[in-house]
Parts: C-alpha cells; structure tokens; sequence
C-alpha cells in the first residue's frame, strides 16, 4: 500500500536532532572487511604461486621427474651443453627445429595426419621415441611396426656407432622393419633403427622407456640416449598435447557473429550496465532474527528410530502392552497398581474374550520379529475395540 | 550510487551509431558520453545524507492487526529531492508496501506511512530506511541507508478470548447463588434475602427469620481477594513446536484468559516468567490496567534453550506470597519433569499453596501412537506409548503430592485451564 506523501511543514527541521552519521565503529568494520579481504587474495596467491608445481605430469616430459617421467634425461643433456627445448604444440615444435638441431617426438602414432606431415617436413635430425600405438605413415615411410617384444636386455649387433657404444640395452616394445640400420634384434626386427631421408638424419628408438627416469641407468640405455639425442647441441623435446588444434580450421566466437566487432562489445557493455542497474538494489536484504523452535515430537521420533536400530521389539512391545492396560484400566475400573491376573480377569469380563487369549496377548512371550511385533500391536488393537465397544 | 533504466537505453542508443560506423573508437567515445551524462546527473542529485528522518512513535497492536510505519523526511539540501524511499523492517512484520516515491523541494518535508500486517508475536524491528535521490535526467542516482531507531510491540493474540464471556456467565453463575451447592470452608458470606420456593432449607437463617418474621436465607458468593500466581516457563520445554506454534503461545493464550477471568472475579493476577531468570513480571497492577500490562509484559518473551530454575521459582513463589494463593505452573510435563525439580517444587509449593500444573500437549503425539503403517511407525507408536506412560507417572506423582495437573492440546488449554479455576473457586479451594 503506498500512501500519496503530504506535505505537512514547510522549512527545516527546527530543533531536530540531525540523523547520526554512519557510526565511525561500523565505518572502521567496513574497512577491516576490505583489508581482510584483499589480505585473504593475497595469501591465496601466493600460497597459489608457492605450490604451483614447476614440473608437470606428462609422460616423457623434460619437466617430469616422475618415474614415467624423463627429467634426468634432460638434466644431463643440458649440463653437456646441449639447449633443449620442451614443447607440447606441432606449431612450435616446426618453428623450434630448425637445421642443426635435433627433434624429439615422443608418441609419433598420436599425431594426427596434418601434424605428421608438418613434423616430417622440418629440417632438423629427427628421433621417433615410443613408438607404437597409431600409425606414422604420413611422417615416415622408412619403417614400419611389426608386432611387439618383451623389455628384456638386447645386445647391439649392428654397425650403428650410438648403438655400439651402447653395447646393450633393456628394452621392449614395438618391433620396427624395413630398410633401415637395425640395431638391438627382437623377433623379427629391431628396437632402434636409424636412417637418412635427404640430408637429415631419422633414428627411432621403439621404447620410450629407456628415456623415462626409470630406464634410463638401466644397462647401456642411458648411452644409447644420450648420443642419440645429444647429437646436436639444440634438441626440440616434442611430447605431443592431445588438444593441439594444429590443421583444424576453427572460427573465433567473434567470428561466428555477423555482427563487425565494435557493435558486439557495444552491446556487452550495454549488458553490463543493464547488470548493474538490475543489481543494485534499494538497501540491503533483510534477515529475520528466528526464534528457537523444536518439534515436539522429535524425541519420540529419535527414540522409536533408536528401537528400531537395536531390534528392541521386546522392549517396545513392553511399552505398548503396558500403555494400552494403562489407557483402559480406567475405563473398566482397573486400579493402578493391579496384579496381572486381574487385569485379565477384567479385561476377559469386558471384552468377552477368553482368559487366555487376553494373558497370551498381554503376557505372551514378547516379539522377537518385526512380523511379531505388528501381530501383536494388531492383536493390542482389537482387543481395545472390544473392551471399548463393551 | 545507482542507475536507472534510463542510464541503460543511454547505453542501447549508442549502439546506433556504433552501427552506422563500426570502429572501436565510436565505442569508446559512446562510452565518455554514456560517463559524463551519468556522473553530471549524479552530481546535480540531491543529497541523501542531507535528509533528516524521524520515526512516528508506534503503538502496540496486537497479532493479526495491522500498524502503520509513519516516516517524516526533511529535505535539508538545497537540491530538490526527487526519488524513492524504502522503509525495511524485519520479515515477520508484513511490510509489503514498503517503497515510496518522493518528490521534496528544498527545506520542505514529506510524511511516508507504510502498512505493517505482523505475522510474529514480539518486539519487531526496522532495518533501514534507504533513499535514493535521482537526478535531474533521473539516469543516476545516489543512495544511502540509515537507521532510525522504532520497534513495533506486537501483542499475543489472546485469541481464547472468545472463551471467555461463557467462563464470565459461569463465574455470574456462582455469585450469589445460594448455598445450596456451594458450602465449602471458601465460600464467603454475602447478604440475607427472602426464602423463595426451591432454596435449600439448609441455607435458612432462623436467627434472623425470627427477628424478621418472614423466612430468610442466607446467601454466598465465592471468596474475592484472593492472589493468583501465574509462572511461565520460558525454558527449552516452551521452545518445543506443536502443530504451527511454540508450547510457550499455548501457555501465554491460557495465562491472559486467566488473568482476565480471575481479575473480572476479583483476585489479584501476577504473573512471572522463568527460565534460569526471570525474563517478565507483572504485579501491583491495578485491575483495570492488568491485562494490558500483562500482555505488553509477555510479548517480547521467546523460549530459550536452558533447562528451567524450580528453585528459582520455588524462591520467587516464596517470597511473593505470604497467604494461601493459587499458584498456576504454565509447563510441560514430561518424562524429565522429576530430574529438572518441577515434581519436587511444586509438591512444596502445595503444601501452603493450591498448585495448578498447565502442560499443553503435543498434538502429533496422539497421531504417532495410533500410526500402524510400517514397522517402523510400529516403534514411533511403542515410543510414544513409553512417553505416555512416563508422562502418566509423573502426573500421578504430582496428584498425589495434591497439585492439580491439566494437561490438554495447545488449543484448548486456555479454556482448560479457565475451567479449573472455576471449579477450584467453586469448591472453595482458594
């Protein structure tokens, strides 16, 4: 109900007191919840910052010192002076690899088509790791995979200058064909091949595990490894991100509009301030201060619920028992503290049921069973009837 | 601070020359426009902090009527104040129509009233009142909240007093009836009268029959003057919720229709409301004032989580009456009720006193004892069962140290407990 506002003085206020400004304690409070927040931002960014891990979680990478992961690799290739450089896009693995460095793909078969081709026409030495699981064939031709071996220690066997340093190593995995320099011999193929495509030098090494920190101080794969990728002092460490969008042409959000850029951040801002003239609002929100109130009930309720966790049916059928003598000892003139046997004395004359039914239902031998317990309360039931219609 | 709608189609007309030249500079310059309008606006609204607001005393009312909020604003600004005004109070108070347009000139003043339809019994309170001052375009506004200060006292409904012209006939009833059925040590001689066919032959007063040569009866009234005591428990058994309100409202609703049966038959009420203190006491009041003394007293009394003081009352009850007074415990009795002393106090009490034990019972009780329909309704109703029984014990322990107990729903315990004390008056036994 809105009341149309009268004019009742004309001037000031004469002798009123002027409204009490905004206590300077509530104003103080005010600014205490500021600096309290701003406080909290703080720490949680710099605990935020503290914890931020600087090493990351993916499988084979140079920032991983995970068992799975290859950081003692990478540590020991940069204090021999080799420069390596860890990237998860095919964009900037083409533009980090330049001729005279060496490029690290790990997981080839998981690159998509247009990123093998990408990575294929690069100008730098290239070394295939953890081979198997996908095809490459839009990256190379040179080899192929031909079902798998067991890790176990493999002699070199082949003229491969790395491999023979290395003599032997433990490794398994995907076994490589075709006409290339096999090294390590594993049913029917071999675990490291090395080839030349042009002038660039192309090794693959099938077991991406001889690089991970597990493997790598296992038998001679640390020297196979480290020749391999040490070979130039750049290596571009390449473990390929499963959301590159690399050759997958997608519009802008801003693209999609047909609207020209300036008018959608007009109409943004014209929904910002349809935002902030929504939000404000006249005063703040009013609590109530609610009084204490608990259901009666409650307790009644919590007590049958404990009754029923314990199974206590001989213990609640006591007290439906004893509340039903309780409620017609009145109305069949039952004094309060009579014995059992007048009690069914009475009741047997008021209900015109015989004694014993009455003492098997009042002083049977209690329920055990919820089945029990409701055969009883039925049987309290009717008998109340009875004696009721009597 | 705020913005009107008006700030917002500003913003939207820019759009169309952002439209006709699609460059970001339009933007930006819509933007500088778009901030200069508002800030120039803002600057030539009138202060809110330059207003001056009072509150119109209020009056009590009681729960179910309705109060008016009366707010007058002086406009001390020299701006002229255009803008609206919102008067907020608490929930519970029912002020729906809240917010008023305002249109002051400079030195001049407004008088807003707001409709209030409380819902809870109680003290309620404003929160603030908030203006907003639009400026001249009306596109922005400044806004400020401030409090002033006012409480609206809602009283008890004291709906059971619809029981009470029916008590009051009774109670008429019994005044200068003769004897005939009321013969009790209580009953107070009241004049001589003529005997008339159908008066007691028991009630004739030869004395003055052979002074008067004509027969004449005595007759009698019930006792005046007589002191009733009246303790509300405010402790966590009033807390407890039955059917829509607490135990405490039944207890208050039986305590006014009490206070006004007994003081319409001439006894002095008192009352006191104890839970480990005592939160209301009404006494000394002279007749005519009781019951509204009585009901702005227990407005503002809400239950607590605390065990309730026996001693405590058995102390104040002690000291308060000297002569034989009804002494009136609005309660629970529950299983509890031996540990907590009430069992114990009011068998003292009773002793020098005529003691009424009040409990207003729980209506969903009655509903989990006879509730078969599961298995586990089977234990709720064995639970409640137990609790009856518990309860039946405790009764009985009161009967027998000789205190009156009335246990009856929320709903009818104020007539309940009416009916008792006109048949304890009519007994004599006050």
């Amino acid at each position: 109900m809105t009341a149309t506002p009268t004019i009742v003085a004309r001037g000031h206020a004469a002798g009123e007191e002027p409204p009490a400004p905004t206590s300077p304690q509530g104003r103080g409070r005010r600014k205490a919840l500021i600096v309290a927040i701003l406080a909290l931002v703080v720490v949680a960014v710099i605990i935020g910052v503290a914890t931020q891990r600087s090493t990351s979680d993916i499988p084979l990478a140079p920032d991983n010192s995970d068992p799975g992961g290859a950081r003692a690799a990478a540590q020991v290739l940069e204090q021999q002076g080799v420069d390596v450089t860890f990237v998860t896009t095919t964009a900037a693995a083409v533009s980090e690899a330049e001729a005279g460095s060496t490029l690290l793909v790990v997981n080839p078969g998981r690159l998509r088509p247009v990123q093998q081709e990408a990575i294929a026409g690069v100008e730098a030495d290239i070394v295939l790791a953890n081979i198997g699981g996908g095809t490459f064939d839009s990256l190379t031709d040179a080899v192929e995979v031909e079902g798998y071996a067991t890790r176990t220690n493999r002699v070199a066997h082949c003229a491969d200058e790395h491999a023979q340093a290395a003599e032997s190593i433990t490794a398994g995995g995907a076994v490589l064909t075709g006409d290339v320099e096999g090294c390590f011999e594993a049913e029917g193929g071999s675990l490291y091949a090395t080839w030349t495509e042009g002038d660039r030098a192309w090794s693959a090494i099938s077991d991406g595990w001889i690089i991970s920190n597990e493997g790598l101080a296992v038998a001679g794969n640390a020297a196979l490894v480290f020749r391999t990728l040490g070979a130039h002092d750049r290596l571009v460490w390449y473990v390929p991100a499963s959301d590159d969008t690399f050759g997958i042409d997608s519009e802008g959000l801003l693209d999609q509009f047909p609207l020209p850029g300036p008018v959608v951040t007009m109409l943004l801002l014209v929904g910002v301030v349809l935002v902030l003239w929504r939000g404000r609002r006249l005063g703040p929100i009013v609590v109530e201060p609610l009084p204490v109130e608990v259901r009666a009930s409650e307790t009644t309720r919590g007590r049958g619920r404990l009754y029923r966790r314990a199974a206590a049916h001989a213990h609640a059928a006591s007290a439906l028992r004893a509340g039903f003598v309780a409620r017609v000892a009145g109305r069949v003139g039952l004094p309060s503290h009579a014995g059992p046997d007048q009690v069914v004395e009475t009741l047997a004359r008021a209900s015109g049921r015989g004694p014993e039914a009455i003492s098997d239902v009042l002083y049977g031998a209690p329920p055990t069973t919820d089945e029990g317990l409701s055969a009883l309360t039925q049987a309290l039931d009717t008998l109340e009837r009875e004696v009721q219609r009597a | 601070m705020a913005i009107s709608w008006r700030a917002v189609a500003l913003a939207a007309l820019g759009l169309i020359p952002v439209m006709l030249l699609p460059q970001m500079a339009t933007v930006g310059t819509w933007v500088l426009i778009w901030v200069a309008v508002v800030v120039g606006d803002l600057a030539l609204a009138a202060a809110p902090r330059k207003v001056v607001v009072t509150r119109s005393p209020l009056p009590s009312v009681r729960l179910t009527e309705s109060a008016t909020s009366t707010l007058t604003l002086v406009n001390a600004d020299s701006k002229r104040l255009r803008g609206i005004v919102r008067d907020a109070w608490q929930p519970t108070a029912g002020a729906v129509g809240n917010r008023h347009d305002l249109d002051i000139q400079p030195g001049e003043a407004r008088r807003v009233r707001t409709a209030l339809q409380p819902v809870r019994r109680g003290d309620l309170l404003p929160h603030r009142v908030t203006i907003r001052a639009w400026g001249p375009l009306g596109i922005a506004g400044r806004q400020r909240s401030i409090a002033v200060a006012g409480t609206l006292r809602v009283l008890p409904e004291f709906r059971s007093r619809r029981h009470l012209p029916s008590r009051l006939a009774r109670l008429r009833e019994m005044d200068g009836r003769s004897a005939v059925n009321v013969r009790g040590p209580g009953t107070e001689f009241d004049s001589l009268r003529e005997y008339v066919m159908g008066d007691d032959v028991r009630a004739i007063d030869w004395r003055a029959t052979a002074r008067r040569q004509e027969m004449v009866v005595r007759t009698w009234r019930p006792e005046r003057d007589r002191r009733v005591l009246i303790v509300l428990d405010t402790s966590r058994l009033s807390a407890a919720r039955l059917g829509d309100a607490p135990r405490l409202d039944a207890g208050i609703e039986a305590s006014l229709l009490l206070t006004a049966l007994a003081t319409r038959a001439g006894d002095r009420v008192e009352l006191l409301a104890v839970d480990q203190q005592v939160r209301a006491r009404v006494s000394g009041t002279h007749s005519s004032a009781v019951m509204s003394t009585m009901a702005a007293a227990v407005a503002p009394v809400h239950p607590l989580l605390v065990e309730p003081d026996w001693t405590l009352v058995a102390q104040l009850v002690r000291d308060r009456l000297s002569q034989r007074a009804l002494v009136v415990l609005v309660t629970a009795v529950e299983a509890s009720s031996v540990e907590t002393g009430l069992v114990q106090v009011a068998a003292t009490l009773a002793a020098d006193h005529q003691v009424v034990v009040a409990s207003a019972t729980d209506p969903e009780a009655e509903a989990l004892r006879t509730n078969r329909e599961t298995t586990a309704d089977l234990f709720d109703a064995a639970a409640a069962e137990r609790a009856n029984l518990e309860r039946r014990g405790v009764t009985m322990e009161l009967r027998r140290a000789g205190v009156e107990v009335l246990e009856r729903l929320p709903d009818d315990l104020a007539p309940g407990l009416a009916d008792t004390y006109l048949a304890l008056k009519a007994a004599g036994r006050l």
